[in-house]
């Protein structure tokens, strides 16, 4: 199996080596060669502007500024690049055959960011990220001009997950947007990027950024193996990626956890996670990743943490409820009556009178319509999602108890689960599946199936490992000091250590044993400041 | 049932088997088809409802014949 | 066969999870009844001397499994035939849970569902725990332990309405050979179990800490099931005895303010997953066994025959609850002492008799 294994990296491999054989092609000291190949490769992209232009003392020699319209900023173009390029008084003294490329690039472009390269592969991948390409005739070379400049998205609130206190600023599409917002975060010398291009036609830029000191050198090897492995054609989005570098490719849960705030991002970079950026989406992948991150939420700790403590119990409570709702429901309804207080099993009783479905099919097949019902609100336009809600709510629950095909206690546990699952949004895919078969080993077995199927969830989670740490952490093993921000939210000042398996280089936070109504004592934190 | 049985046996075996025969575990697979061949025999015994002697009731006459027999008239 | 490792900590909850098993739900010794909790303290002593006389094993021959040891000391042919006796006493500890488990559910919650159906998931699950390794089982384990220790600790303050502590009286009452044999076989059958462990202990991370982890265990479980039969004579008096699963009818009785009423189906789920860990631990260490019997690299691909075996067995166990009582009384000592103690007792000796382990360990 190994051996089957190694080949198909070794294969991978090579498939990644062959177009770096071609690009060794290097540009022509003609400038009619050089156009011509241009022109082939990208075709007759009416995106593609060539200017034409003489550059240097007169008699002046050919030279060509190409860029793509709509990547490039036409002010820095205009005003830095052509502008002084046209001005015959800033040749100066200079005759006719010196290093024109030099010479321009040294005294005349107020560009930023200039690279002069031979290559011509990577100069056409400079011109297609939005680089203003300079080229005279005579030099087998060219000019890179930073000149990036296109429609962005503003920095804006994120939709998908939403708070109350705390910043409101969200990553957008724009790699190097998000970077900077993680980077005023975190001021301190150790953030560290590293970039790649992935994606043999997108050549997405992918960005992983850590703490130095802080994060698990060998997890960042492991991160950069992974993402190096890949060979696809295209990334349009973080789970491209998550998919591609995960551990349990098979499982239910996921382990890796995106998101799209900077200030979730940089309390996990802080913590000793790797981020993983990637061009083009606001979300940024974190790991590794633990179970209980789900039911974390970047308000826990904009709220005092006596509520902060609540709210997450009731997090953890309302998941529960979710998955074993419908299921317990089920169970006692079908199989363990008697478990019922007599009153309340009067009344639901009276209530399922007559309904012709068993229990357990009503659940699922409800499930299922509810399911429908809001993947149908999500996908629609803004305004039909009323009609929606409408239509579910009254129509299909009233209308359904009303004709006795369904007991009213199902619909009240349908509407109770609906409820409670987006409480944990992330864990939203998960959440459904194991709703759905602990109902049906409810149906079949009562509450032992329930156990049968919950134990068989926890073996799964036990097993499960995110970038060598195990999965359900501190949970399963039970790690004690990292309980303070799982079972409680500790108050910040006794949020001492970092999560003991992933920020173990540099386990202290702050000094440990300071409580504020005290005068100061413990050691000082060993940390890098 | 017992074709049930077979069936469900063999395609575990052949999932287990394939994994086994690619890192050339040649002796794991020996020990593995014995108890899977028994496993299979066992259970095809469980299924067709042969009137087997119950493993505890075997230790109980041990004991109570032993004991008569170290011990007489007790 | 690649070597996980578990910590002491997760070593001591695995020892309380196995002792606890099964025992919770059907204590032996009844005919000693309101002095069980009592004897299972005696028990627990006189366990604890057991298990230090079975860890000088491990301490002379450290980072060996019992069936190891066995070859070293006995040589390959005989020491085999020695491991192949243990298996069967590992099957026959699986089973046994199995199939108490099984028939409590049988007889108090499914009365109309057929045993394969209540039988055969349990199985599934214990194959899947046993093939992803003891290192799941044991992450697996401490939650659950932790919970089902809550729920004992918390049953002190459910049935304070509800106990007398005159149902306590009289105190040992019991001619001596009846609290003798009762406190030796409660030591050889939940306690003395724990010689299955030391097919495990190489693979503890810190092994000089295995001993202190062990002890912590036994007492901690010991002190558990003490706790738990206290209630229940308190709850139940000399009535008690006549129930065959008295935990479980014990919180049936638990009645506060006439709403938690028949709490029984919670504790009995928290004791099934104790089953469960187990009968997973049975098969994980005969399937471990049986690869180091035959010097298999991987043990996985067992794990599913055996635990059809620990069905079959289980279903051909005992053909009624009250035949599994006489054998309890009668023979499970002595099949107990045999294992748990002469065994290992009879594997030191000849070791010593040999002479120094360290060099054989080289050879």
């Amino acid at each position: 199996m190994f051996k089957m294994f190694w080949r198909k990296l070794r294969l991978a491999h090579q498939r990644k080596r062959a177009p770096a054989a071609r690009s060794s092609r290097d540009l022509s000291p003609s400038l009619a060669v050089n156009l011509k190949a241009f022109l082939q490769e990208l075709g007759t992209s009416p995106d593609l502007i060539i200017r034409h232009l003489t550059l240097g003392p007169r008699p002046g020699r050919t030279g060509a500024l190409l860029f793509i319209d709509g990547l490039v900023d036409p002010q820095v173009v205009n005003r830095d690049v052509l502008f002084p390029l046209l001005n015959e008084a800033n040749w100066g003294k200079n005759q006719g055959d010196i290093d024109l490329l030099a010479y321009v690039a040294d005294n005349l472009l107020a560009v930023g960011e200039i690279e002069r390269n031979t290559n011509f592969r990577q100069t056409m991948q400079a011109l297609l990220a939005g680089n203003t390409i300079l080229m005279v005739d005579g030099q087998a070379e060219a000019l890179l001009l930073a000149s990036k400049g296109w429609e962005k998205r503003a920095i804006r609130e994120p939709e998908a997950e939403q708070i109350i206190l705390g910043p409101h600023e969200g990553f957008t599409e724009n790699l190097r947007t998000n970077t900077a917002l993680l980077r005023r975060r975190i001021a301190t010398a150790g953030l560290q990027f590293e970039e790649m291009k992935l994606g043999r036609r997108t050549q997405t830029t992918v960005a992983i950024a850590y703490l130095k000191g802080v994060v698990n050198e060998k997890l960042v090897e492991e991160v950069k193996t992974r993402l190096k492995r890949i060979n696809i054609d295209y990334i349009m989005d973080a789970n491209y990626l998550s998919e591609f570098i995960t551990d349990a490719p098979y499982s239910l849960f996921p382990t890796i956890a995106s998101t799209e705030r900077p200030d979730v991002a940089a309390a996990k970079v802080l913590e000793g996670r790797v981020a993983i950026f990637v061009d083009g989406t606001p979300l940024v992948n974190t790991v590794p990743t633990l179970f209980v991150e789900f039911f974390q939420s970047p308000d826990d700790y904009n709220f005092p943490y006596q509520y902060a403590t609540m709210i997450r119990w009731f997090r953890y409570l309302s998941f529960t409820l979710a998955v074993l709702g419908p299921a317990f429901f089920v169970a006692l309804g079908s199989y363990h009556q008697e478990l019922i207080p007599t009153p309340l099993l009067l009344t639901v009783k009276a209530a399922t009178e007559g309904t012709p479905f068993p229990l357990v099919i009503e659940m699922v097949v409800m499930g299922l319509v509810f399911e429908i019902l809001r993947e149908a609100g999500v996908r629609l336009a803004r305004p039909f999602g009323q009609t929606i809600s409408i239509v579910g709510a009254l129509v299909i629950g009233e209308a359904a108890v009303t004709a006795g095909l369904v007991g009213a206690p199902t619909i009240i546990v349908i509407a109770l689960t609906a409820i409670t699952t987006f409480v944990v949004p992330g864990l939203l895919g998960p959440g459904i599946y194991l709703r759905l078969i602990y109902t049906i080993l409810a149906g079949v077995l009562g509450a032992y199936g329930i156990l049968t199927g919950v134990l068989f969830t926890l073996l799964h989670l036990a097993s499960l490992r995110s970038f060598g740490i195990p999965y359900m952490a501190p949970l399963m093993p039970v790690v004690p000091a990292d309980l303070k921000d799982v079972v409680v939210r500790a108050p910040v000042w006794a949020l001492w250590t970092r999560p003991r398996l992933i920020g173990w280089p540099q386990p202290r936070r702050q000094p440990i044993g300071y409580v504020p109504d005290q005068e100061e004592k413990g050691e000082e934190a060993g940390d890098d400041g | 049932m017992i074709i049930l049985l077979v069936l469900i046996f063999l395609g575990l075996f052949l999932y287990e088997a394939r994994g086994l025969v690619a890192g050339e575990y040649w002796r794991e697979l020996a020990v593995f088809t014995l108890l899977m061949l028994l496993g299979l025999f066992l259970s095809i015994l469980l299924a067709s409802e042969v009137d087997l002697p119950y493993v505890e009731s075997i230790w109980l006459d041990l004991y109570t014949g032993l004991r008569e027999g170290l011990v007489p008239g007790a | 066969m690649t070597k996980e490792q578990i910590s002491p900590r997760q070593l001591t909850f695995l020892v309380m999870s196995f002792t606890i098993g099964s025992w919770i739900v059907l204590p032996s010794g009844l005919e000693a009844w309101q002095n069980l909790w009592l004897i299972i303290l005696l028990a627990m002593g006189m366990s604890l001397v057991f298990a230090y006389l079975c860890l000088f094993l491990f301490r002379r021959y450290p980072g060996k499994t019992l069936f190891e040891i066995h070859e070293i000391v006995y040589g390959p042919v005989i020491g085999r035939l020695f491991s192949l006796l243990f298996m069967w006493f590992f099957l026959q500890i699986g089973a046994n849970a199995l199939a108490v488990f099984v028939t409590l559910l049988k007889t108090r919650v499914f009365t109309a569902t057929p045993d394969l159906a209540l039988v055969i998931p349990w199985v599934i699950t214990v194959v899947y725990g046993c093939r992803r390794g003891l290192e799941v089982i044991a992450r697996c384990n401490e939650p659950l332990i932790l919970a089902t220790a809550g729920l004992i600790l918390l049953s002190v303050f459910l049935v304070l309405n509800i106990m007398e502590l005159e149902n306590l009286y009289p105190f040992f009452n019991l001619p001596l050979p009846t609290v003798l044999w009762n406190t030796l076989g409660i030591s050889l059958f939940p306690f003395g179990q724990n010689v299955a462990i030391l097919m495990l202990l190489p693979q503890v991370n810190r092994p000089q800490k295995v001993r202190t982890a062990i002890f912590w265990g036994i007492l901690a479980a010991g002190g558990l099931l003490s706790l738990l039969q206290f209630l229940a004579v308190s709850v139940f008096g000399k009535t008690g005895e006549l129930f065959v699963f008295p935990t479980y009818e014990f919180y049936r009785m638990i009645n506060i303010g006439q709403v938690f009423t028949r709490l029984e189906l919670i504790p009995l789920l928290n004791f099934l997953t104790m089953g469960f860990i187990k009968i997973m631990l049975c098969l994980y260490i005969l399937a471990v066994g049986t690869a180091q019997i035959f010097n298999l690299r991987v043990y996985q691909p067992l794990a599913f025959p055996l635990g059809v075996m620990i069905l079959f067995v289980a279903q051909q166990l005992y053909p009624s609850i009250s035949l599994h009582l006489e054998y309890i009384k009668l023979a499970q000592p002595f099949f107990g002492l045999f294992f748990s103690l002469f065994l290992p007792l009879l594997t030191l000796g000849v070791s010593f008799l040999r002479g120094s382990a360290q060099r054989e360990m080289k050879s």
